[in-house]
């Protein structure tokens, strides 16, 4: 084996005792590669974390964050109870949960119903023309979906001048509770059905194709084959991913509804994520909302670990 | 010449009755992409147009007359400009070294036997299944001072998680006997790195680098949280969420820099011009992506692939 020399590496060897000073030594090199990644996630990721002891007690700006010498205001669970208790508890878990099952129950099968169809179209070009129409608007930032969703659901908009082609009264879209659903919904599935369905045009592909020409022979015809052979061949990839959004069930999309909504709608656009940023940042309740991040967190914790637990007991696949 | 018998299994469609079925999946698939494209053609169609039928709400399909005064006011707006190349430079600079950051990380954890390893990866692992979440974040790095400093922007961006997994995995996967061999003959780490470890991760580091840049592109709320007052410095969709989303009187978008004399003269064809400008600035916001697009689409198949695999 290479004698170490300064600055030059070895063919390592796992199984080989080395004394603690002694291997930090050997490997200094690869952990100073490792250095801005350590400093950036204790910087940013950990301190926030001790940072969470501001949810215990009522922070002040500039204030120390952890200290028992008087000079700390601890107030226990007394931000979680005022929201546990307060009218928007029930709101915005209601809201996120409702958005959140509503895009897995009319967003879910989109891709794998156009995977399945894509599948059977066998001119290269008009496949290949027809997925890069699909795929774009994954591509395109949040912002310029809302803003020519905005733009189409106007009261000028084209939506709205067939409503009126139609005899009907042009409708102030966005500020209805009633249609926001709706928009959410359709504009998540315009953005990623195409891209969805790229993991299940990847499962169709590993299809033995003999299994196909067997089931020709057998006299089974094209809806036969994709029932008994291209399904079955994407189950397991379905079951996966429809596990793993339960699994994150509270993570709405805050960002879109940020852009999307206005206070008319709040009743029932707010999600945990604008809540925090709308009563944390723009109303600077620190501590509260600190205390409410925390809260969904913690449950958002559980259950991305439960469902990979499920999915890695019953399935092959999990997150890690 | 010989006769080649063609041994290539035959559909045989029409025995099977399937040319109607084929008519209808293609034609379904067909309305589909369109309909998916439809919103982009209504805004491109919306910015070429006319202003005057573009303001008149009458354009919803092709465009109707032919007209590039609101892009060519674009190009004169120091605002729209300075945001756009704001947001080439945060990408271009974020991306490499978020890339660079994870090819390094990914490298030294991928070597089996370094130092304290299992308990590195935990470290990292850890922040990928529980943040402390937006507020104790944006204390945080208040605390610091980065508060309305690009440095709350460009440090939190250089580790990425997911981009460390997926360099270290495919590093893992590289023939061992060449990193072995370099060694042998007197290479060191960054020997490896440069000289074998870049070269062969080339697909990754594409994939990775792609992902990044799009994400990056696409940024605005993090410059909302922390940087609100640097207005010279925003993003070019923090400028399209003030002016087209915010749109209040302070924030809409407007003519600026050189407004052609002919519109000087005609009062309402410049008002038409300034409410096509929004057509012709999601246009602007969108062409970098779109032009890019087709020719990385694959990289970013296999993206989503690669995102699905058991790490």
């Amino acid at each position: 084996m290479a004698k170490s020399k300064s600055g030059m590496a070895m063919v390592r060897d796992g199984s080989k005792k080395l004394g603690f000073f002694q291997h930090f030594w050997r490997d200094k090199w690869l952990l100073l590669l490792l250095v801005p990644t350590l400093v950036a996630l204790f910087a940013f990721n950990y301190v926030p974390m001790y940072g969470l002891a501001m949810a215990f007690q009522n922070y002040k700006v500039g204030g120390k964050i952890l200290a028992f010498d008087g000079s700390v205001e601890w107030v226990g669970l007394k931000h979680f109870y005022d929201f546990v208790t307060s009218i928007f508890f029930g709101r915005v878990f209601g809201n996120t949960l409702r958005l959140s099952f509503e895009n897995i129950l009319f967003g879910f099968w989109v891709p794998i119903v156009f995977a399945l169809l894509l599948n059977e179209i066998r001119t290269k070009w008009y496949k290949k023309v027809t997925q890069t129409f699909v795929y774009l608007p994954y591509f395109v930032s949040t912002v310029i979906v809302v803003s020519i969703l905005l733009n189409m659901v106007s009261t000028e908009g084209v939506i709205n001048r067939l409503v009126q082609m139609f005899g009907g009264q042009s409708i102030p879209f966005m500020q209805k509770a009633e249609y926001f659903d709706f928009m959410y919904i359709i504009t998540n599935i315009w953005q990623t059905f195409g891209y969805n369905s790229i993991i299940y045009l990847a499962a169709i592909a590993s299809v033995d194709p003999s299994l196909y020409e067997a089931a020709t022979v057998d006299g089974a015809n094209r809806f036969h084959k994709m029932v008994h052979i291209t399904l079955p061949a994407i189950l397991p990839t379905a079951i996966i991913l429809l596990i793993l959004a339960v699994g994150g069930v509270l993570g709405a999309n805050t960002e879109k509804i940020l852009l999307m909504y206005s206070a008319p709608i709040y009743s029932k656009a707010d999600v945990i994520g604008t809540y925090v940023y709308r009563i944390g940042l723009v109303n600077a309740k620190y501590s509260y909302t600190a205390a409410v991040g925390l809260f969904s967190n913690i449950i958002s914790f559980v259950l991305v670990y439960g469902t990979n637990m499920i999915s890695r007991k019953f399935t092959d696949y999990s997150l890690w | 010449m010989a006769k080649v018998i063609d041994f290539t299994p035959k559909q045989n469609r029409i025995k099977q009755g399937s040319v109607l079925v084929d008519v209808i999946i293609y034609t379904f698939i067909g309305i589909v992409a369109l309909v998916t494209l439809y919103p982009f053609i209504l805004i491109f169609s919306n910015s070429i147009s006319n202003p005057v039928e573009c303001a008149a709400n009458t354009v919803w399909l092709y465009p109707k007359g032919f007209s590039l005064k609101a892009y060519g006011q674009i190009l004169n707006s120091d605002s729209i400009l300075r945001s756009f190349l704001n947001s080439v430079g945060y990408t271009v600079l974020i991306t490499f070294l978020s890339v660079l950051n994870a090819v390094f990380a990914g490298y030294a954890l991928s070597v089996k036997g370094l130092f304290a390893r299992k308990y590195i990866v935990l470290f990292i692992m850890i922040p990928m299944f529980f943040n402390a979440g937006l507020i104790p974040t944006f204390i945080i790095i208040s605390r610091y001072g980065m508060f309305n400093t690009l440095w709350a922007i460009i440090l939190p961006s250089i580790v990425s998680i997911w981009n460390i997994i997926l360099a270290r995995t495919y590093i893992s996967g590289l023939p061992a006997g060449l990193k072995e061999a370099a060694i042998i003959d007197g290479a060191n780490d960054f020997d490896v790195i440069f000289k074998i470890v870049i070269p062969l991760s080339k697909p990754i580091i594409a994939v990775l680098a792609l992902y990044t840049a799009l994400g990056v592109w696409n940024q605005w709320f993090n410059f909302l949280v922390y940087v609100p007052s640097l207005e010279d410095w925003h993003p070019l969709q923090m400028y399209l969420t003030k002016t087209l989303i915010w749109g209040n009187m302070s924030n809409v978008l407007k003519m600026e820099g050189n407004i052609d004399p002919e519109l000087i003269k005609n009062k309402l064809l410049m008002a038409a011009v300034g409410s096509q400008l929004k057509y012709a600035v999601i246009m602007v916001a969108s062409i970098p992506v779109i032009m890019i697009y087709p020719f990385v689409q694959k990289y970013f198949i296999q993206g989503a692939l690669l995102g699905s695999l058991k790490e």
